[in-house]
């Protein structure tokens, strides 16, 4: 055997112990992961989907949108539940390695809320004086309107993409205040907060329960809006922002089912039950 | 079968294992006989104390520690006189603001640490040289780190910090150390950079070898841009789909550790991002300063007859020579685009292409006067095609050209006075291969590369089999 003979030999050899290798983990299994807030969702559709398809078995995972955005970049994820967009970094990493620019698929809304305890006197805040309290400019309630007691502030991790949401947006990129409490998911703030008279948190509107929701005003002269259907989809909403589903390349096969179904009548009804805002 | 009630449970469960500590090897105590059952009741364990007799007072060893409360007058045991609850509330707030102090510092290091990235990669390589004319160098083929990198990045506010070490094969370097200004004030998110850093020229410059799809960068990046990197400052922005990056620096690469001329050079890159199309012109200006070290005269022999003697006629002799300095006036001129398609039920596919065409004019130094012969302008090109079949494979082919002096562009004075300068050096590199991805962390490389040159094409093929690892 000559050396390009051996060469050959060595080069086949390589390549089918690591096309093996690349083989996918599960076929014939759809993975879901990613935001928090979408997470309760995301199974909702993934039972109601499941009952219909049986033959489709699907995996819905949490850990935060940019727990979901690596794994999809890893290629351990099929679709990636995120609270934000990707960010331009983020786009040309797919880029670069799936030689896509990925595909970004609306899926429902949220109203982002801001929860305090029931017993809370305070129903209402604009977005500067949300930025002043999260990042512990403003620290006692009394300066708000409330009752001269110190404001405990609940936040989440930095992998949630609610957390990266409500620092783009309402801190307008400052550092959260170091004495947040960083919570692993919403449904841990809305815990916090329920238990906490004189906490404060944030989070997805279908989370909110044993807690009362903010009215949230755009600047100091603007009224009070809650985060509701109405509200919402005009805009007049302070914190209104699209929930997505990202993939590498554009949906095919069983993907594309689940997605289309999602998108349809039916699957949108689930945002509702959830309490989330359909996206049309 | 009745369930107990939890809390009578709870009790019978811990008593269990009260009782399996004994057990546990090691925790009978050392006075136990060793014949002992292991099953003997709790009574029959040495006891640390003996139990005083019914109505004696109790006996408090001389070696008690001094926190052992005081007895009562009447032998019976203290009672501490409980705390008002407002002084116990009290007391547990000024606990937990302690803790929440002491938690809130402890988040602010955290914080500060979590702005802090450590990434990298390693690619161990093996390569096969079809260069006969290395046999017995050891260079034909080998194994080898080609690459080990780390990157440190501290993203702070407005502050990034940026160290990546490169420590391979032939030893460790430092690739790029970026002190970067980042302004978050103004829609065009300017970074000013200090330090050394990748000139901001063309696409394949700048792309990082962890991702790039060929082991190598074309030979017209190699010959240009040796080493992809220099010290100086540089300001980069975005505006929308805009993008843009300029740099002033002293145009000698990181090979030298001080600037040899008082030039410095300016270069940068001008383009646009629309996601699924990318491009852009790029340029270069400076003045390279080209230093020929002096060479001492000296006689070398080599046994050319093979009769095991070195006579006279197997002497070189090799003339002592000045050091020689060029200065010329260099221009670069680049374009790159890329385009990015989603292949439906195929991938990816890319398509990437470059052009370079530089020119050094030599100019007059001190008594030399320019000389137009010496001008040299260089023109290189590249093309890649990347396919991904799926999410774990691809399939990657590059073609490249260089011509290091384009005889064309000399005077007619200048090819008559040499007709060979210029003639027979371009080589065209036909390079394709595999692309293996079995996980998010892990690439494997099989590449082939020909390389043609233009007059005298020499059995110089390589095979690159890398395995890239990077977290």
């Amino acid at each position: 055997m000559n050396s390009i003979q051996k060469l050959g030999w060595s080069l086949a050899s390589a390549l089918a112990m690591l096309v093996g290798a690349a083989s996918p983990a599960i076929a014939g299994t759809v993975t879901v992961k990613g935001s928090d807030t979408m997470v309760v969702l995301g199974q909702r559709w993934a039972e109601e989907y499941m009952k219909k398809n049986p033959s489709t078995t699907m995996q819905v995972t949490g850990g935060g949108s940019g727990t979901g955005i690596s794994a999809l970049i890893n290629g351990t994820t099929d679709v990636c539940q995120s609270s934000r967009s990707m960010s331009a970094a983020e786009k040309e990493k797919v880029r670069d390695r799936y030689n896509t620019t990925g595909v970004e698929i609306p899926v429902a809304r949220d109203g982002l809320s801001v929860y305090v305890g029931a017993q809370n006197p305070v129903n209402e805040l604009s977005l500067d004086q949300l930025k002043l309290v999260f990042t512990g400019k403003i620290t006692n309630w009394k300066e708000l309107g409330g009752p001269d007691a110190k404001i405990i502030v609940y936040s989440r991790e930095n992998s949630s993409g609610t957390y990266v949401f409500f620092k783009e947006h309402v801190l307008k990129n400052a550092d959260y205040t170091p004495r947040a409490q960083t919570m692993p998911g919403t449904a841990a703030v809305v815990n916090a907060v329920a238990k906490e008279k004189f906490g404060i948190g944030y989070g997805g509107a279908a989370y909110a329960k044993g807690i009362k929701i903010l009215k949230i005003k755009k600047d100091a002269a603007s009224p009070g809006v809650l985060p509701e259907l109405a509200n919402v989809k005009d805009g007049s909403y302070g914190l209104s922002r699209p929930l997505f589903f990202y993939f590498r390349n554009k949906p095919s096969g069983e993907i594309k089912s689940f997605v289309d179904w999602v998108l349809s009548d039916e699957g949108q009804a689930i945002v509702t039950k959830v309490g989330y805002f359909p996206i049309k | 079968m009745k369930k107990p009630k939890p809390t009578l449970f709870a009790v019978s469960f811990f008593s269990a294992i009260s009782s399996l500590s004994l057990l546990v090897p090691g925790s009978v105590s050392a006075q136990t006989p060793a014949a002992a059952p292991v099953a003997a009741p709790i009574e029959a364990a040495p006891a640390a104390a003996p139990t005083p007799p019914e109505g004696a007072p109790p006996v408090i060893p001389a070696d008690a520690p001094a926190a052992v409360p005081a007895l009562a007058a009447d032998g019976s045991a203290p009672v501490a006189a409980p705390l008002p609850v407002e002084e116990r509330l009290a007391n547990l707030e000024g606990k937990a603001e302690g803790a929440e102090e002491s938690l809130a510092a402890t988040k602010s290091v955290a914080d500060k640490l979590s702005k802090i990235k450590v990434s990298g990669y390693i690619q161990g390589r093996y390569e096969w040289h079809g260069d006969s004319t290395n046999y017995g160098s050891g260079a034909t083929n080998q194994f080898l780190v080609r690459r080990g990198r780390v990157k440190t990045v501290y993203d702070g506010t407005n502050a990034e910090y940026l160290l990546q070490i490169d420590a391979a094969s032939t030893g460790v370097t430092l690739k790029d150390a970026e002190a970067t200004f980042v302004d978050t004030w103004t829609p065009l998110g300017l970074r000013l950079t200090m330090g050394q850093f990748k000139w901001p020229f063309g696409y394949e410059v700048t792309q990082s070898s962890g991702d790039r799809e060929m082991p190598e960068r074309a030979a017209v990046i190699r010959a240009m841009f040796p080493g992809e990197r220099d010290r100086g400052v540089r300001l980069s922005g975005k505006y929308e789909a805009l993008r843009f990056a300029f740099a002033i620096v002293n145009g000698n690469g990181t090979s030298a550790n001080n600037d040899l001329n008082g030039f410095k050079d300016v270069v940068g890159r001008v383009g646009v991002d629309m996601g699924w199309i990318v491009g852009g012109l790029s340029g270069y200006l400076g003045h390279p300063l080209t230093v020929k070290a002096a060479t001492a005269f000296s006689s070398t022999g080599k046994d050319t007859n093979a009769d095991g003697k070195i006579t006279a006629d197997e002497v070189t002799f090799t003339a002592a020579a000045p050091a020689s300095y060029t200065v010329a006036s260099r221009k670069r001129i680049g374009a790159d685009a890329q385009t990015y398609l989603d292949v439906p039920g195929i991938g990816g596919f890319a398509l990437k292409g470059e052009a370079i065409l530089s020119k050094d004019t030599n100019l007059a130094l001190g008594a030399t006067a320019a000389d137009p012969c010496k001008d040299v302008t260089s023109f290189g090109w590249i093309l890649t095609a990347s396919q991904n079949i799926g999410d774990y494979l691809g399939i990657a082919a590059r073609v490249d050209s260089y011509d290091p002096l384009f005889s064309k562009s000399l005077s007619d004075a200048c090819r008559a006075k040499n007709p060979a300068l210029g003639t027979g050096d371009r080589k065209t590199t036909y390079a394709g291969g595999v692309l293996i991805y079995p996980s998010g962390n892990i690439k494997g490389t099989l590449i082939y590369e020909h390389v043609d040159e233009q007059n005298n094409d020499v059995k110089n093929d390589v095979f690159t089999a890398q395995l890239q690892a990077r977290f």
